[in-house]
């Protein structure tokens, strides 16, 4: 699942400062980020074994689920549900993100891209290449993260507004041009399967099967990175925390 | 010049006997083509009534006469019962001989699962439609027999499902491009209320796609989506593959979004694997990762 939303913040927050006086931890993610985590990763999970046989049905396998889970209608069922379960994460989310304006009076750019992330990959290149001896110091998420994060905005507005396209398709040509279904059609399913590659190849690997990580990276479920790791991989971050503190010291 | 004559006569002799081998069975099966009148029925009285006319009968065969209770019958209903002389040739345009029972409105027949089945057929709409001088038997070979045999379909949807083979045995290419629609594959997967070929095209008034309207597309389209509006109607590709020149926005679409994959993807794994190379020289190298403070 893409790296939830990133709210920088510039101090740990109050509520969370009783786990994180264990100075061995650093709060990554706060519960709400944590549950909209969860909530994506299970409508995902769901979304893309009802759909993926529905995109190819002429495989056995695809058959067999289909056949397992019901036929075809209850796997549309089923399908339906868990999209509306992702909307609704993204509302919480949307929410969230509003919410976190309002309270704290600054706007969550955390996960956003910044000039700086094109820096970090393009030296991150080099350092993959060999042309650079040290990777760049990255802050609390690097632009890889931030990318995961992106696409998911992305990927909803493009398979959300498809679906819904799918799902309504006799009101949404009353006002828009009929061609429009067969483009969510496609844009549907090319966009799932991307979207799933990209899951499992790239957010897989950097979750479960990367070094520094395997086989878990647990720090969106629980909320808490180790400091030690954190130094490592968000150096600037963990720098910027440390700063904060002695500050308010 | 003996030799010439004998090979002649051979020929001829060998005609004659294929001639008397074929003809009898030929007799057999086929009963000579009837001729109709300019309203569609057939011209039995030509050769079998009373004051028959003996050019219209093929030489070398005897008519046999009706029997003397066939008096009461009116010439236009001879069909009616003689049907086989009629629907067993299929280059006879049978309409006329189907069209007299079901040409007639609100005939109604009972499935075996106690739906009914409404067997009037449009007749005028049928001959001005795309099949319309094909003979009804070409697509109903089983109810050459009148009466007809019992339905083997076990309900109304069962009944067309069956029927929608019909279709697919002369247009291949609709076929498998409507295999790999939405309503194709829920058909495949066993959705009885997915659309068959006649649910979109009817059964008897099929036109041509030049011909026909959206919003008679749409009537088609609202049996099943309810609201259906002509603009619905004009989302549906029918069996073509979008290009250029057909629903150019989905081609632009397909082709954006394999692209799209293809580098996303691409880029994903590329990042994936230069890092697991790095990480493994490192190890080899025996070198830790460093960070740029
Ligand atoms: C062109 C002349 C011709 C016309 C018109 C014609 N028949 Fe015949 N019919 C024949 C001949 C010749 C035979 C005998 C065929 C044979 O020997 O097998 C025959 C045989 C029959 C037979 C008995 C054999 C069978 O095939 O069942 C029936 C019944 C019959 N006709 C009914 C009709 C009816 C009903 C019509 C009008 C729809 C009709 N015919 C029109 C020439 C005609
Ligand atoms: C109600 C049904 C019915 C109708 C209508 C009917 N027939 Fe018949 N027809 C029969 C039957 C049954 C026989 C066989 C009777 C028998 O052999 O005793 C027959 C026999 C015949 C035969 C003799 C077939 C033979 O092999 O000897 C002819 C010829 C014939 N019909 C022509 C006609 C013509 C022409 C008409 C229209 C004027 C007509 N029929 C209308 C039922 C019908
Ligand atoms: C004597 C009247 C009569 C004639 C002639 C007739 N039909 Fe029928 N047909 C019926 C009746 C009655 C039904 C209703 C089902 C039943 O009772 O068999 C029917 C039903 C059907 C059905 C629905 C499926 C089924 O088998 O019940 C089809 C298809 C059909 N007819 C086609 C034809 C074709 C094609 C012809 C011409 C070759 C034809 N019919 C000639 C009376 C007729
Ligand atoms: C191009 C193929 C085709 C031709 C030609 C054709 N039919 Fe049909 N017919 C069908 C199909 C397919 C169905 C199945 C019903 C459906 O899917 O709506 C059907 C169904 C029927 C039925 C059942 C009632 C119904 O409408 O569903 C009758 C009766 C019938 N046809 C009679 C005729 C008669 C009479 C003719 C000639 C005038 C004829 N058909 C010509 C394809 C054809
Ligand atoms: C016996 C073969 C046969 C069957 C069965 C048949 N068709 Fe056809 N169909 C044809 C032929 C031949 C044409 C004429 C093609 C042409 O004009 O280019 C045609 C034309 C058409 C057209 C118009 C094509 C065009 O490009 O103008 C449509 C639509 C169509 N058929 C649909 C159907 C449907 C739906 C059924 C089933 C109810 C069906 N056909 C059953 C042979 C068949
Ligand atoms: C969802 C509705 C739908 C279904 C189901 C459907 N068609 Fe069509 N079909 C269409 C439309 C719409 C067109 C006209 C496309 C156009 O405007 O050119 C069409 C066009 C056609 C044509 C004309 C030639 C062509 O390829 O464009 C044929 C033949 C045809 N269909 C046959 C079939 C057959 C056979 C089946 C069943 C296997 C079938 N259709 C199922 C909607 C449908
Ligand atoms: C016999 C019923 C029937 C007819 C007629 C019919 N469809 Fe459908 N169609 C279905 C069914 C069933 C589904 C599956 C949708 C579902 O499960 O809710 C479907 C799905 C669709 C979808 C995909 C939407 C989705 O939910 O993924 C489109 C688009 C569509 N139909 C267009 C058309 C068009 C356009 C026509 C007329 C040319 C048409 N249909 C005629 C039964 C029909």
């Amino acid at each position: 699942m893409p790296a939830p939303p990133g709210v920088a913040f510039p101090r740990p927050a109050p509520a969370a400062s009783a786990r994180t006086a264990r100075a061995e931890y650093v709060e990554r993610f706060d519960v709400h980020q944590r549950i909209q985590h969860i909530l994506m990763l299970a409508s995902f999970t769901v979304l893309a074994l009802t759909g993926l046989p529905q995109k190819f049905d002429q495989l056995g396998l695809s058959q067999w689920a289909i056949a397992v889970l019901g036929g075809l209608e209850t796997v549309r069922l089923i399908h339906h549900s868990a999209a509306w379960v992702m909307l609704f994460d993204c509302a919480y989310h949307a929410a969230y993100l509003i919410a976190s304006v309002a309270v704290k009076r600054r706007l969550p750019l955390g996960a956003f891209a910044t000039p700086r992330d094109f820096v970090d990959a393009w030296r991150t290149l080099l350092y993959f290449l060999g042309l650079s001896r040290k990777k760049p110091a990255y802050d609390m998420f690097t632009y890889l993260e931030k990318f995961d994060y992106f696409a998911v905005f992305w990927g909803i507005a493009i398979i959300g507004g498809s679906g819904l396209v799918l799902l309504f398709p006799v009101a949404v040509t009353a006002i828009l041009p009929g061609y429009l279904v067969p483009v969510s059609f496609v844009a549907h399913s090319d966009e799932a399967v991307l979207a799933v590659g990209w899951i499992l190849v790239v957010h897989m690997f950097y979750a479960h099967l990367a070094p520094r990580v395997f086989p878990f990276n647990t720090s969106i479920f629980t909320g808490l990175a180790r400091r030690d790791d954190a130094r490592r991989e968000h150096p600037r971050w963990i720098a910027r925390l440390a700063k904060d503190a002695s500050k308010d010291g | 010049m003996v030799r010439r004559l004998l090979f002649l006569a051979g020929i001829v002799a060998a005609a004659l006997l294929a001639a008397t081998l074929l003809g009898p069975s030929l007799r057999g099966v086929a009963h000579p083509l009837v001729p109709q009148g300019p309203d569609g029925t057939y011209q039995c009285s030509t050769c079998h009534g009373p004051g028959a006319d003996p050019s219209a009968i093929p030489a070398g065969t005897t008519v046999p006469l009706p029997p003397p209770d066939h008096a009461a019958y009116k010439p236009d209903s001879c069909v009616t019962c003689h049907a086989t002389v009629v629907a067993q040739d299929p280059t006879t345009p049978s309409y006329a001989l189907c069209a007299t029972c079901h040409g007639q409105k609100d005939k109604l027949t009972k499935l075996p699962d106690g739906e009914t089945l409404q067997v009037s057929v449009d007749v005028a709409a049928f001959r001005s439609s795309v099949h319309g001088d094909f003979s009804c038997t070409e697509c109903h070979p089983k109810q050459r027999t009148i009466p007809h045999a019992p339905l083997t379909a076990a309900d109304l949807r069962a009944f067309k499902q069956e029927m929608g083979n019909v279709c697919q045995s002369c247009h291949a290419e609709a076929t498998a491009s409507y295999a790999e629609s939405f309503h194709g594959m829920a058909a495949r997967l066993g959705v009885s209320r997915a659309a068959t070929c006649t649910d979109c095209h009817t059964a008897h008034a099929v036109k041509a796609p030049a011909q026909w309207t959206l919003a008679e597309r749409a009537t088609q389209c609202a049996t099943c989506h309810t609201g259906a509006t002509a603009s619905f109607a004009s989302g549906w590709m029918g069996h073509r593959e979008p290009s250029l020149g057909w629903f150019p926005m989905v081609f632009f679409a397909s082709k954006f979004f394999v692209a799209l994959t293809a580098l996303t993807l691409g880029v994903g794994i590329v990042h994936v694997e230069l890092d697991v190379l790095r990480w493994s020289s490192n190890k080899i190298r025996g070198r830790k990762e460093e960070v740029d403070q």
